[in-house]
């Protein structure tokens, strides 16, 4: 008992005693899996050109010899990962030519165990593209590198927010999965699917708060007592809003962004409406509430603002921040309590961008047309200026 | 004698993780690729190991019950140490199959095996579980400091083993899938830690003590103690042949705790007679009367009055004469027994009290001979025989020496002596 004892305990402390020497070594002699291209990308650049990366390619790529996946919207070549796979071949030959995001999110065992962060980390080994990226001929390196940045990293993939849809809670969480993923955080609502891969505290912490609110979670780095995210990871969730907590989408598709930092507020006009007549009512008005599509009730008129924002003194922010509502409060106090009220020139400038009275039925083309005479009537700079363009 | 059933119902009890396990899933997809293997073995030794060492925890009170099932604490003593050993091994085991796994694809994965993270409860756990454990448990089989040391470090292994208790229930595998290997090995550890705070309870709190004084301290040899003890209060009813664990009141000698056999009859003042042996037992003559003594017992199943057999043939070696001194002050002389006693010693300077013992063989019928290793060798059951008639249906009584107890009990099964006939008490493991 006493050899075996012995014995047991020399072979643990010395295997313990290399392994971790060797992983600190490893760790601290600045072994990356550095920038350049992975194998795979060299062998993806060599497909045709136009070649589409899409599920219907990947499952060309189905054995254990030529195995293909997707996991959150990316397409590996895990052929070489096989044979080294902990959790064995099996589980991996199993989503050869599919997408394997939920299986590599629960290791494929309900209720299920994500796999580590060092474990996404070794996806990108075997990178190839995005789903959705064409491939081939010349400029084929794909729109984001091995090393996907950090910063202002437009998503792969527009946001598109379906028309007509209010964004409740119900509705988010129909989108609760890494390939669509919507989250509610601090009262927007974001399609975060595309940043999934790129984050750099790993794919399972948004893909838990997938479908739900994320407020917490995100304030918190989903740790306890936990840290709040930095002020340039608040701003760069802005690519990725949707809309406002139970707001009801317009019909506008186009993704806009609700930042002051936005060099542009774009300047055409949001699409037109539906024919018939509309009413101006509040929740009519709530529909607009944004950069690009901004109605505001002040003093019982309704206003299309979006031409405005980018010559308003007080910046656009201001004003976007009451897209869709009543603004008579802020207007009469330039949006601080006790605040003063705009001039009589301020006042004036708004007769340009009036659509009607609240409570006002009219043509939609009609609104249609005083949106686009206020869009091409330059904004007057506190002057009072009228143009009569009909 | 030690229960049949206790060597099953232990293996029962520590294998019953693997029947589990094995109803969970297949076993081709268990053992289906080295990484699979891997992670079994992984899985099974964790397991069983933690089962052992569980079972292990039972092992340490000095219940009344266990000192009958295992024929003696002493043996009990004995299994708690082996079963130790495995546990140990085992649980080394599991760390390393599992991080082993790791190192074709990333040696850092499998150091990180190693490397307490915090947030990670489990893995935390089990590293320090195991690492107090292997530390403590190197003073057991290695280097062994003084007693009252090692005594404390090993009470600290009920640490070791909370930490894998924690690494137990926190753990993402299949204990925490499966409700019933969950059930189960949450109830082992919660049983074994009842078990902990129960000797705790009795080491610090309460004890079923008999409270005694030192009434003389004398020396048969100068490597031999007799110590004889006065009541404070109800003497202890023991048998002849049975021991108690002494512990003395810390003032002249510190405070641990030690069986000794009584070399008194029931009817006379309690004695021992205590040899040389280590830190405490070579300071034992530095009492004198009047120091508190607790007595702890009795405890035992050597006692020629457990055997129905009348024909027995004791054989002690050196300090293992004191079980069987009892035996012989206590004797009858008219109980119809047919006793062989072989006294065996170095030489008969090594004798204790053998004027008595060779007078008391005299008065009671019982033959006497003092074998001395110097001038015959060491004594063999070839020897025995011719000199014991009625050999082969005698029960043996042996005490003694590990070394020469299983020696002889080896050749004693050669010569043909059936194994339930051959009884022993185990003075140290």
């Amino acid at each position: 008992m006493k050899k075996a004892v012995g014995i047991s305990l020399f072979i643990f402390w010395t295997f313990v005693v290399a392994i971790v020497a060797s992983g600190l070594t490893m760790r601290y002699s600045g072994k990356s899996t550095g920038s350049q291209q992975t194998p795979a990308q060299d062998a993806a650049n060599n497909l045709p050109a136009g070649t589409k990366l899409d599920l219907a390619l990947v499952s060309k790529h189905a054995s254990k010899d030529d195995c293909w996946m997707i996991v959150g919207n990316k397409v590996y070549d895990v052929t070489g990962s096989i044979s080294k796979h902990p959790g064995g071949a099996a589980l991996i030959i199993k989503y050869c030519g599919k997408d394997g995001t939920q299986a590599f999110a629960t290791k494929d065992i309900g209720p299920g165990e994500d796999h580590s962060s060092r474990a996404y980390d070794m996806l990108k080994e075997y990178y190839i593209g995005d789903v959705g990226q064409v491939f081939g001929g010349t400029s084929a390196s794909p729109a984001t590198s091995t090393k996907p940045a950090v910063s202002e990293q437009a998503p792969s993939q527009p946001v598109v927010a379906p028309t007509g849809v209010t964004l409740n809670m119900a509705e988010i969480s129909k989108h609760n999965t890494a390939k669509d993923c919507w989250m509610v955080i601090g009262g927007n609502v974001y399609s975060l699917a595309g940043s999934i891969s790129a984050h750099p505290g790993g794919a399972d912490t948004i893909i838990r708060y997938c479908g739900k609110d994320g407020t917490a979670g995100f304030a918190t780095k989903d740790k306890t007592p936990g840290r709040d995210h930095s002020g340039n990871a608040y701003d760069m969730l802005k690519p990725y809003y949707i809309g406002k907590l139970n707001q009801v989408l317009s019909s506008t598709p186009k993704p806009s962004s609700t930042s002051p930092a936005q060099p542009s507020v774009p300047a055409t006009p949001p699409a037109p409406m539906s024919a018939g007549n509309i009413t101006l009512t509040a929740a009519e008005v709530a529909k607009h509430t944004t950069a690009a599509d901004c109605w505001m009730i002040i003093g019982g008129k309704v206003y299309s603002l979006s031409s405005y924002l980018s010559a308003h003194p007080g910046g656009a922010s201001i004003i976007v921040r009451y897209c869709g509502q009543d603004g008579t409060t802020a207007f009469a106090t330039k949006g601080s309590p006790g605040g003063s009220n705009h001039s009589s020139g301020a006042s004036a400038d708004l007769a340009n961008y009036l659509i009607g009275t609240v409570g006002q039925t009219l043509p939609a083309s009609q609104i249609n047309a005083s949106i686009n005479q206020s869009a091409s009537t330059p904004p007057a700079s506190g002057e009072s200026e009228e143009e009569d363009d009909d | 004698m030690k229960n049949k059933f206790v060597n099953l119902s232990i293996i029962i009890v520590s294998l019953m993780p693997v029947m589990i396990w094995l109803a969970m899933e297949s076993l081709s997809l268990r053992f289906s690729g080295v990484s699979a293997i891997l992670t079994s073995i992984g899985q099974l030794t964790g397991l069983v190991g933690m089962a052992l060492f569980s079972v292990n925890l039972l092992l340490i009170n000095r219940f009344k019950f266990l000192d009958r099932w295992f024929g003696g604490l002493g043996r009990m003593y004995i299994d708690h140490h082996r079963l130790g050993g495995i546990a140990l091994i085992l649980l080394l085991i599991h760390p390393v199959a599992l991080a082993v796994r790791f190192i074709p694809s990333s040696i850092e994965v499998a150091a990180s095996f190693f490397i307490p993270e915090s947030g990670n409860i489990a893995k935390s756990a089990g590293i320090i579980g195991l690492a107090l454990m292997a530390m403590l448990l190197y003073f057991t089989f290695y280097y062994r400091p003084r007693y009252e040391l090692w005594k404390l470090s090993h009470r600290f292994l009920g640490l070791a083993f909370f930490f894998g208790g924690l690494h137990v229930f926190f753990v993402a595998s299949d204990v925490s899938r499966s409700l019933w290997l969950r059930s189960y090995m949450l109830g082992l550890i919660v049983l074994a830690i009842a078990s902990i705070i129960y000797r705790l309870y009795q080491t610090f709190v309460v004890r079923k003590i008999h409270p005694y004084v030192v009434k003389s301290v004398n020396r048969p040899s100068d490597q031999m103690t007799e110590l004889v003890l006065e009541p404070k209060s109800a003497p202890m009813a023991y048998k002849a042949g049975q021991y108690a664990f002494l512990s003395f009141a810390g003032i002249v000698l510190p405070k641990e705790s030690h069986p000794f056999s009584m070399t008194s009859a029931p009817s006379d003042p309690l004695s021992f007679v205590i040899k040389d042996l280590g830190d405490l037992t070579s300071r034992v003559h530095e009492l004198s009367p009047g120091n508190e003594v607790a007595v702890e017992g009795p405890y035992g199943q050597f006692s020629y009055q457990n055997f129905k057999n009348k024909r027995q043939i004791w054989i002690a070696g050196g300090v293992g004469m004191t079980p069987f001194l009892s035996m012989l002050r206590a004797l009858g002389k008219d109980e119809g027994y047919q006793i062989d006693f072989y006294y065996c010693i170095k030489n008969m300077g090594e004798a204790v009290f053998i004027e008595e013992i060779q007078r008391l063989g005299d008065e009671k019928g019982v033959k006497v001979v003092a074998f001395c290793s110097d001038e015959k060798g060491r004594i063999d059951a070839d020897a025995i025989r011719s000199m014991s008639e009625g050999f082969a249906g005698a029960d043996f009584l042996l005490c003694g020496p590990l070394g020469m107890m299983s020696g002889l009990r080896r050749q004693l099964i050669k010569a043909g002596i059936k194994k339930s006939k051959i009884h022993s008490e185990e003075f140290s493991l």
